[in-house]
């Protein structure tokens, strides 16, 4: 979080030197330092995108011929507004990153409030909490799918002990369920993450403020929501926006944990692309659906980028 | 801790001792069929491929029959002995398998052979090898194959392109001890079996009348609803390969597959969520009456190691329910994995000796009424003259003579390259109805997104 | 008073029972897996927390059957080799856009930052196209090429922010005593963003390690990953959760004392720019 920061203030200030070391930095050494990075970035970066846009506006299916066919203009774009697997799609990703995003902020921000005073349980808590967000993407849809299984599963057996009517409820096996269980393996992850990041934002916070706030009569309610919260709110939206990005690329734990199902209502963009080329083999216009998830991301890009780089909205 | 470990080594002494009897097993089945000979499995003599090592793209080892055959030609089998060759079975799950195969057929290079499940073949046929000349050249009766396995195997124009190896009638298991005591008769029609389930249900508390799977896992939702919409005259594609399972024969077959579960609550509301492996588990632990499914899980409801023990010895078995009222005799879906060969593949010739082995009636014949291990028997075995042996038909208490007599008259699914993507809709739609989407409503959708894929095809205009 | 001081205990008393539950929120599931691990097939299916452990999954993994140790040999080749290129790389390119300045930086570092939001999905096509024509499907070079595709601009946006926090002051002094730039480079200024090039390299590592999209469409049978052979273990009966938890700790325990290690550094090495 921080880093960023530091840097355009760090860059700023060989201008006030006397000397500049830049001048000794050589022009040689630059592109020969760059070099590698850039060829390796044009190679497995540029290039592929660049490929998979011209495959776009082709007819390429490899049930007809391992060849790319002919170019069919933008008909396999035209084709995704009106293909309900694809809106389909586009629901379920748009749905599951709502709940995640909302569920991950919500989680950890309470989190960070239990956890801000420095007491040694709470230091102990802090530091178990970088342990899941490492954790493999497929091992966190498995562990999941076993704890909710309705007959043999832990938590599945905790909530229908806490509340009977959802005993042997089959969490994978209803449209929205299904969802949040996928959501929640990831909450479990980014949360605690989530929560470090906002403790750390909490720090800077200087306690006066709310000891001022305490004299004048503040509950503690309106000391989060009139202080803590808006100060907080910069780094909430960058984490919300970072969130977002990984949220619309949910792949994982979807192939672990309902292969898209019930029906398809958790056929994430990701899954639903990948079912497009690998599996109905139709590479012209699941590269196609995939640039229109370019363009999704690119939107969200946009402003993640424009925070990062612009010093005001810090 | 220590405890524990050591017993783990004694389990592993155990399963050391388990292995050595296995191979012994294998070995004196061997003996006992005059050790094999290359004349006896139609192989080339004089091992021309000798040091080959095959790949052999395939799912489910633990599947008694792959588990017998890839040990009979894997490192140190007969099949090496007698021809120098060894295959590497590479042991997939099967969800996932069908994309992985269409992959590797269209562009892969890691395998020289594959096996697949019938329909899904169509997409790749074209790089598979034809194996007419090579089936003609060395004699192979293909009379003595159900056609309904031969038909899955070639492409449109003919050409045999996999050797069955695998197949599967459709069988009614039920528990022969439960039908006693309520003095039940096996039903023959789908209807008869709603009826008796519900009876079941209602005498036997804590057991479901049958077990279903509606889950949309690899198609595997699709095998009890062609029976019923075959049974009742319907069809999933024309000849055209225009989708009409919409109709009214489709719909009403359609939803008498749903009424199982949502109308007539006969089975376990969980089966929304079912494939293959969790819905022959309700039977095989004794949480269901009756199942519908392939007639190799015969030798697996027979393994006291997988098998609750008051399950065991108890599950009969009878062809696959038809439909009431249907005036032919009922059509039901043959499941079928045909052997091929990759045209990328560098020893084709080679993979050509390992077919023709693993294909052999005689092969089939030792693996089928192997029954030394019960954990990998497998009463699986693909030809008229193989189901109809009195050896194997001892070992398996008569189940293949009745599958082949299921298969007389079973049929495949239909052969277009758009299958993978017709199943998606197909299983999507199935698993919608199953968790309550109106049947009618949701079939036409299916069909409208059918028939797209099939004009996106060139199917038709 | 009294009442208020109650009050203030019992709030503490909630506080620290809503901390226990945080604790159990984000350990649970590990330990559960860890428990499942040394069950046997019977126990593995009830929710016992007492039972008679047994290291038989952890042989079993290891066994003939699942043969985990060449999985992990080959997602162990394909990390490190990963590493390996990222960082060296990315520190070189990352030193250049922080100390150099020239015509075209600010662009370049926006590029290499906006990379890391191209989604896999766009770029697995033409990989997969490529890999197919040049034979390298399941090879673990053709593994490396892809995670490189976001681990190297990840590693340069990361190791930069590294850079522009070290004061250009140190390498001033070392100029001033004659070194020449790849001196100072070497001397100086690469020993003292140690520390960034260390939590780069585990975050490059941790990626490749765990990435299943890439592996699942590149990979047949030579070079499967651990998470994909994890997914692979499945019995007639679908997943062995206990083997399939056995072999989730061995995938698992490596990374996790890896993020130990880097601890630190972990909440702003994610937010620098990690979309992964």
């Amino acid at each position: 979080m921080n880093t960023p920061q530091v840097s355009t203030e760090q860059a700023l200030k060989p201008l006030a030197l006397k000397r500049k070391p830049h001048q000794l930095h050589s022009a040689t050494l630059r592109w020969w330092l760059l070099g590698p990075a850039l060829l390796l970035i044009g190679a497995t970066v540029i290039y592929p995108m660049v490929s998979s846009f011209i495959t776009s506006f082709r007819d390429w299916r490899l049930i007809n011929s391992p060849d790319p066919g002919p170019f069919v203009g933008v008909q396999n774009y035209a084709r995704a507004f009106t293909d309900r697997g694809f809106l389909n799609s586009l629901r379920v990703s748009g749905l599951y990153t709502l709940i995640s995003v909302g569920l991950t902020l919500f989680l950890g921000l309470g989190m960070a409030l239990l956890l801000s005073k420095p007491t040694k349980l709470n230091t102990f808590t802090r530091a178990l909490l970088i342990f899941p967000f490492a954790v493999t993407p497929v091992l966190k849809g498995f562990s999941w799918k076993f704890m909710l299984n309705p007959e043999y599963g832990v938590y599945a057996q905790m909530v229908g002990a806490l509340i009977p009517s959802l005993k042997g409820y089959l969490w994978l096996g209803h449209d929205f369920s299904a969802l949040f269980v996928i959501a929640l393996s990831e909450v479990w992850g980014w949360s605690p993450l989530f929560a470090l990041m906002f403790i750390g934002a909490l720090g800077s916070i200087p306690p006066e403020t709310t000891e001022a706030a305490k004299m004048d009569g503040a509950t503690g309610l309106q000391i989060f929501w009139k202080i803590t919260l808006p100060l907080l709110a910069p780094v909430i939206y960058i984490v919300a926006l970072l969130k977002t990005i990984s949220a619309f690329k949910m792949f994982d734990q979807v192939t672990i944990m309902t292969g898209g199902g019930p029906g398809d209502s958790t056929q994430t963009l990701y899954y639903h692309v990948y079912q497009l080329a690998f599996r109905n083999l139709d590479l012209g216009y699941a590269s196609a659906v995939s640039y229109l998830l370019v363009a999704l991301m690119a939107a969200i890009a946009f402003f993640y980028v424009r925070t990062l780089l612009s010093p005001k909205e810090r | 801790m220590k405890k524990s470990g050591q017993y783990s080594w004694q389990k592993w002494g155990l399963a050391a001792t388990l292995a050595l009897s296995v191979t012994a097993g294998v070995v004196g089945m061997t003996g006992v069929t005059a050790q094999g000979t290359v004349t006896t499995y139609g192989l080339k003599a004089g091992k021309p491929y000798n040091g080959t090592k095959l790949r052999f793209l395939i799912c489910c080892l633990g599947a008694g029959q792959f588990a017998q055959l890839s040990k009979l030609t894997g490192e140190g089998s007969e099949f090496q002995q007698l021809t120098g060759i060894s295959a590497q079975w590479e042991d997939s799950p099967y969800g996932g398998l069908q994309e992985k195969i269409l992959i590797e057929a269209t562009t892969g290079t890691t395998y020289d052979a594959v096996a697949w499940v019938d329909a899904w073949g169509e997409a790749f046929k074209q790089y598979m090898l034809p194996l007419n000349d090579r089936i003609k050249a060395d004699n192979i009766n293909l009379k003595d194959y159900p056609s309904a396995y031969l038909q899955a195997a070639s492409d449109k124009d003919g050409n045999i392109v996999g050797m069955p190896f695998r197949g599967h009638p459709l069988v009614m298991f039920y528990r022969k001890d439960v039908f006693k005591e309520l003095k039940l008769q096996v039903p023959k029609t789908w209807q008869e079996l709603i009826r008796t389930a519900g009876t079941i249900q209602q005498k036997k508390p804590g057991m479901t009348g049958v077990s279903m799977m509606y889950g949309a896992v690899s198609g595997q939702n699709l095998f009890n609803w062609t029976s019923m919409l075959w049974g009742n005259g319907g069809d999933i594609l024309d000849a055209n390969n225009r989708p009409i399972f919409n109709n009214a024969r489709g719909v009403k077959a359609t939803q008498t597959y749903i009424d199982v579960l949502r109308k007539y609550k006969v089975t376990s509301p969980a089966s929304t969520t079912y494939g293959e492996p969790e819905s022959s588990t309700e039977i095989l632990q004794g949480r269901a009456a009756m199942w519908v499914g392939w007639w190799w899980y015969w030798a697996r409801f027979s393994d006291p190691k997988a098998t609750a023990a008051d399950v065991l010895g108890n599950v009969g078995f009878a062809p696959a329910p038809g439909w009431a009222g249907a005036d032919k005799a009922p059509k039901t879906y043959a499941l079928v994995w045909p052997a091929g060969i990759f045209k990328n593949s560098k020893n084709p010739d080679a993979a050509w000796e390992f077919i023709k082995y693993i294909s052999n009636t005689e092969v089939q014949k030792k693996v089928a009424s192997n029954r030394s291990d019960l954990s990998v028997a497998d009463n699986t075995i693909v030809t008229f003259s193989g189901m109809r042996d009195a050896k194997v038909n001892a070992a398996n208490a008569g189940i293949p003579a009745v599958g082949a007599e299921v298969l007389k008259t079973a049929r495949t699914l239909p052969r277009v390259k758009t299958w993978a993507e017709i199943q998606g809709v197909l299983e999507v739609g199935i698993n919608q109805m199953s968790n309550g989407a109106d049947v009618k409503v949701t079939l036409d959708r299916m069909a409208k997104d059918v028939d797209e894929v099939q004009k996106r095809a060139g199917y038709y205009k | 008073m009294l009442n208020a001081r109650l009050q203030r205990q019992l709030g503490q008393g909630a506080e620290v029972i809503a901390t226990l539950l945080v604790i159990f929120f984000v350990m649970f599931p590990l330990v559960w897996i860890g428990l499942a691990s040394l069950k046997n097939p019977v126990d593995v299916y009830s929710t016992r927390v007492f039972f008679q452990a047994t290291l038989d999954n952890y042989s079993a993994i290891f066994g003939p059957r699942i043969r985990l140790q060449s999985n992990i040999f080959i997602s162990a080749l394909v990390a490190f080799l990963t590493v390996a290129i990222t960082v060296p790389v990315g520190a070189a390119a990352a030193y250049v856009l922080s100390r150099h300045r020239f015509r075209g930086r600010e662009s370049l570092s926006l590029l290499i930052l906006i990379t890391q939001f191209v989604p896999a999905v766009v770029v697995a096509i033409p990989y997969f196209v490529l890999f197919r024509s040049l034979g390298m499907i399941d090879t673990p070079i053709a593994l490396v090429i892809v995670y490189l595709s976001f681990t190297l601009p990840y590693a340069i946006w990361m190791l930069r922010g590294f850079f522009d926090a070290l004061p250009v002051e140190v390498e001033e002094a070392s100029f001033i005593d004659g070194c020449n730039e790849l001196q100072t480079l070497r001397y100086v200024t690469v020993p003292l963003v140690m520390p960034g090039i260390l939590v780069s390299a585990v975050f490059a590592f941790i990626s490749a390690w765990n990435e299943f999209f890439f592996a699942l469409i590149l990979t047949r049978s030579n070079t499967v990953t651990l998470p994909i052979s994890i997914m692979n273990i499945t019995g007639v009966r679908g997943p062995q959760w206990e083997q399939l938890s056995a072999a989730g700790m061995v995938v698992m325990i490596p990374i996790l004392v890896m993020s130990l290690f880097i601890r630190k550094y972990f909440v702003e090495g994610i937010t620098v720019g990690a979309v992964k």
